[in-house]
């Protein structure tokens, strides 16, 4: 499996595991962008890969740009709702190590990059919130 | 036994210390200035007429999927039309100012900021962060990404040159 494949496994059992994050998506964590899943289940947390290049320093290292979106219908929820799971997000991946020998990563220096506003989707009447996130590792 | 020169050494460390605050804020307004070009270069591509894109079958639009027909490596740079996005980037420098902090806690922070202003182009932030039709279209990072490297030499080069000219 290639890097990107393995992180996205490591951040989606890592938002699944988390009982705040489970009350609102359920385990609905997507490992793609909404816009090329035929059907999504919304509330969702969406996994984006936006880049992967070879470190500066050592190139067997990868460096990785992921990009989690959180999507939850305003008929049902507040933008409020957004903070809670952005909270738990960043608690899970900001300045973390995601080293997970079962599924054969290490991953380091993960941290969050930047962030959007708060933005309403029309398509999907929902309020949708991204983190970028930036990590450096390698498949082991 | 009493030190002696310490005035001397006490206006040296001053005067260092400005020095060294201007340098930084040098160096940053040269990083920002080397991201700010790319971030234009990449949202002003013009490289098809509206004759040639009609030819392409609108390459750009829905119909093709979230990335559209990928016209462009990286896909995610963006065509320029009205000029309105470009219109509403800006370019920011904070911190670094005067030498107080430097002085007070021996830390120095300076951030430079390039962004669009979403009070001029509302429908900044969906391109940028992506919609749930649509993928996003990370200009911004995906440009300090392209020169990062640069940046990151820039950097090493003018500030380790500022300690070792230290008189």
């Amino acid at each position: 499996m290639s890097f990107q494949s393995t992180v996205f496994e490591k951040i989606r059992q890592l938002f699944i595991a988390d009982s705040v994050i489970r009350s609102y998506v359920k385990n609905k964590v997507y490992k793609a962008h909404p816009s090329t899943i035929e059907q999504v289940d919304y509330p969702a947390i969406t996994l984006h890969k936006l880049e992967s290049k070879p470190d500066f320093h050592i190139p067997d290292i990868i460096m990785l740009g992921v990009q989690v979106d959180i999507w939850l219908p305003a008929k049902t929820y507040k933008d409020t709702d957004i903070d809670v799971i952005a909270d738990r997000v960043r608690a899970l991946l900001h300045r973390e190590n995601l080293n997970d020998t079962d599924i054969g990563i290490t991953c380091s220096d993960s941290y969050e990059q930047t962030s959007s506003e708060m933005m309403y989707d029309n398509e999907i009447e929902s309020y949708h919130y991204a983190l970028i996130y930036k990590m450096k590792g390698a498949v082991i | 036994m009493p030190v002696s020169g310490q005035r001397v050494v006490i206006n040296n460390l001053i005067r260092f210390s400005d020095g060294f605050v201007k340098h930084a804020n040098a160096t940053m307004k040269k990083a920002v200035k080397v991201v700010d070009k790319q971030v234009t270069k990449n949202m002003s591509r013009k490289d098809f007429s509206l004759s040639e894109l009609t030819f392409l079958n609108h390459p750009f639009a829905s119909k093709h999927g979230s990335k559209g027909t990928p016209v462009y490596d990286p896909y995610w740079m963006i065509h320029k039309r009205s000029g309105d996005l470009l219109g509403s980037k800006f370019t920011r420098i904070s911190g670094g100012v005067g030498i107080g902090s430097l002085r007070g806690t021996g830390k120095l922070d300076i951030v430079g900021e390039i962004g669009l202003d979403k009070s001029k182009t509302a429908y900044a932030q969906n391109i940028v962060f992506g919609t749930s039709k649509m993928i996003p279209r990370p200009i911004l990072t995906g440009s300090l990404s392209q020169k990062e490297d640069q940046v990151r030499e820039l950097f090493d080069k003018n500030l380790r040159s500022a300690v070792i000219n230290f008189r």
